[in-house]
Parts: structure tokens; C-alpha cells; sequence
């Protein structure tokens, strides 16, 4: 089950992998920085989006610097 | 960085931190309990599924062998310090590291660690037995053994004229039950990275007349799961996972170092307590303000009322 499951999750394309990482990070992250769960949490949110949009500014500049090659 | 106001200077005296040096070991060694000790249970169960889930997974996209202790000249496995950051693993690799050496003694050209080393066996086995066609390749008309085999302990002296012998009871071409006499036995070594031992066996006398007196089987049986985990991995199993998982195998130790490195943070917080604050100082100090700001606008509208009365009694005086 705890295998099915995850051997699921590998057949994904590994950019999808970025996501649940980036959730992890931003939550441990601001964990360590904050004590009350409603900052934790709030902070952590922010965090993944801004992660996210990073990411998806380098990979606009990357998808625009390869085009036509 | 928010700044600190006094308030949140003090905001540790709001932490139950107990003892921070046992609470930073706890978190070390399992991720989560160091919070939970400290009856810190929501960051406890934060920590402990954020970072073993993200360790988990990556383990077992490597097919649990992403994690082992290697630190030799030319053979080193540096992820190990990131994922070190997680006690328990990081203690059970070094200690299979140990056992891994103490079971073998061959070595490549390049210094690597081999596995094909077998071993005359010392102890009883009785365990599950499986050849297939690949190893079977003496006997032309078998396809597949697959059952138990009994293994008794070596009757003389180790060495020259050392004795051992076997019984192999099962199933044959998936059909056929068979009862094999065999002897000349040798396994593969007991702690290795791969989760069977390879058996060596000479056929003495067999039910069944396709498998011929003399030849030699080539089966695997089981290796414990505490035989494999954690265990260095050797270049062919390496190889293997490369060939196998290709780039989810990079992403796969990415995850365990990631997982490794989270938990550093982790502990910090367990010793040291949250590196901000509490969590509520900027409410406090945007309400402190607005207190603020009230106040001094009540005290210009007090202020501008006393001077209008002042006025209005000039003017009538």
C-alpha cells in the first residue's frame, strides 16, 4: 500500500516532484521561525508562492531563451 | 528579518524549552519528538511529517538504498552529511557501514566494495530457495526451482574435508515436486545491499532424473530486511538503479538531503526556540501603534477643544 502509493507518485514527471518539496520547505521553514500555528501557517503560504513564482520566472526565462533551439 | 520589539526579546519566556539539549537530541535522533518532549505538538507532528515524509520518499523512490555511510579515498558519498541531519538513519548507516566491512574483505581495482564473495556457511539455514532459468543454465530441462531448502550445519573441520549438506524440498518448472540432496554448499555473504544471498550448491542425488548428480545450482535465498538496509551500496547495484530509475533516482537523494538539511532546523528550534519570534509581536506592535495613535489624536482633540474654550472666553471677556 505505502509502496502502491508512492511508486505512483514516481511515475509523475519529476517537475511535479518540485511541488510537495517546495510545501515542505516553506512549511518547516517558517516553523522554525514562528511559534503560533496561524503565523506558521500564514508565512508559510507566503513563502510557497513566492517560491513558486520564482521558479516560474527562471523557468520562463529558460523556456525563452531555448525557444527555437 | 522583522525587528525585534521587548516584547518579543522576552518571547522565549513564553516557550516551554524544558531541557534544550535533550529536546535538540530527541529532535536529532527523531525528527518531531525533540517538539513533542517539550509538548510542543503542533510544530512536533509538523516536523515529524514534513521531514520523514519527504525522507521516506526519497528512500523508497531509491528503492531504499539511497542512505549508506561510504567515506573511503576515491569511493566517498558526501549527500551522507546532508542526510546526517537525521539521527537514527544516519546512526543505523554507520553501524551497517561497519558490519558491511567486517563481512567483506574483497575489494576491486578501484577499491570498491564487491559482493560475490561467497562464504562457506557456518550456521543451520533454513530458509526460501528460487532459481530460475538464468541461473539454471546447466540443466536444459529446467526452467525454475522454487522451495525451501534445509541446511544442516558443516560436519568437520574447516577446511579440506569439511562436510556440508542440504535438503531442497519444492516445486520444479512450477509444477513437478522435487526433493533435492545437495552438499558442497557456499552463500553469498549475510550483509550486503541486495535483499537475497546467492546459493551455491552441488546436486548429490534428486527425485527427479532432470536434475543430474554433480551439477551445480545457483539459487537465491531472502536476506533479512536488517541485512540490507542501510547497507553500502556496491557499484553494480549502483549501476543497476542508474540504469533502472535514471534521473529519479538524483531527485530520490535530493529528497533524503533536503529532508536531512530541514531537520537542522529543526533541531535549532528545539534548543533555541523559533529564530523570529512568537508569532503574535507584530500584531501587538501594529495594535501598540494604532494605541498610539489614538491616544495622541484624543490628546490633540482635547488639546484643540481646551484652546477653542479658550478662545470663546477671551472673546466674550
Amino acid at each position: 500500500m505505502f509502496d502502491q502509493s508512492f511508486s505512483l507518485a514516481a511515475q509523475l514527471s519529476i517537475t511535479w516532484h518540485v511541488i510537495p518539496l517546495a510545501v515542505v520547505v516553506s512549511l518547516v521553514y517558517s516553523a522554525s521561525r514562528f511559534e503560533l500555528p496561524e503565523a506558521i501557517l500564514q508565512r508559510s503560504a507566503r513563502l510557497f508562492g513566492t517560491i513558486l513564482l520564482f521558479m516560474g520566472v527562471v523557468f520562463l526565462v529558460l523556456y525563452l531563451l531555448s525557444f527555437g533551439l | 528579518m522583522p525587528s525585534e520589539s521587548s516584547d518579543s526579546k522576552l518571547f522565549r519566556d513564553r516557550i516551554p524549552l524544558k531541557n534544550p539539549y535533550v529536546a535538540a537530541a530527541l529532535a536529532w535522533l527523531l525528527p518531531g519528538a525533540g517538539h513533542f518532549y517539550q509538548g510542543r505538538y503542533f510544530k512536533a507532528v509538523l516536523y515529524a511529517v514534513c521531514i520523514w515524509g519527504t525522507f521516506l520518499y526519497g528512500l523508497q523512490l531509491a528503492q531504499w538504498r539511497g542512505m549508506y555511510y561510504q567515506f573511503e579515498a576515491g569511493n566517498t558519498r558526501y549527500g551522507f552529511i546532508a542526510q546526517a541531519g537525521i539521527g537514527t538513519p544516519a546512526i543505523l548507516s554507520y553501524v551497517q557501514a561497519r558490519r558491511y566491512q567486517a563481512s567483506n574483505s574483497k575489494r576491486n581495482d578501484r577499491g570498491a566494495l564487491q559482493h560475490n564473495d561467497f562464504s562457506r556457511i557456518n550456521e543451520p539455514v533454513q530458509s526460501e530457495f528460487r532459481a530460475t532459468n538464468d541461473w539454471l543454465r546447466l540443466f536444459e530441462e529446467v526452467d525454475s526451482l522454487e522451495g525451501e531448502v534445509h541446511l544442516n550445519e558443516p560436519v568437520g573441520q574447516e577446511g579440506f574435508g569439511t562436510d556440508y549438506h542440504g535438503i531442497f524440498t519444492g516445486t520444479m518448472n512450477g509444477d513437478t515436486q522435487v526433493t533435492v540432496k545437495v552438499a558442497g554448499l557456499s552463500l553469498d555473504r549475510g550483509v550486503g545491499c541486495e535483499d537475497w544471498r546467492l546459493l551455491k550448491c552441488k546436486v548429490m542425488e534428486s527425485s527427479d532424473p532432470r536434475l543430474k548428480a554433480g551439477q551445480i545450482i545457483f539459487g537465491a535465498v531472502p536476506r533479512p530486511v536488517q541485512d540490507w538496509l542501510f547497507v553500502p551500496v556496491d557499484d553494480d547495484m549502483l549501476q543497476s538503479l542508474n540504469r533502472q530509475l535514471g534521473k529519479l533516482f538524483e531527485l530520490a537523494l535530493v529528497y533524503t538531503w533536503i529532508a536531512g538539511l530541514l531537520n537542522v532546523l529543526a533541531v535549532w528550534d528545539a534548543f533555541e526556540g523559533p529564530a523570529y519570534g512568537y508569532g503574535d509581536e507584530l500584531a501587538t506592535d501594529e495594535d501598540e501603534k494604532k494605541r498610539k495613535e489614538a491616544s495622541t489624536k484624543a490628546a490633540e482633540n482635547e488639546s484643540s477643544k481646551s484652546d477653542a474654550k479658550l478662545s470663546t472666553s477671551e472673546a466674550t471677556s
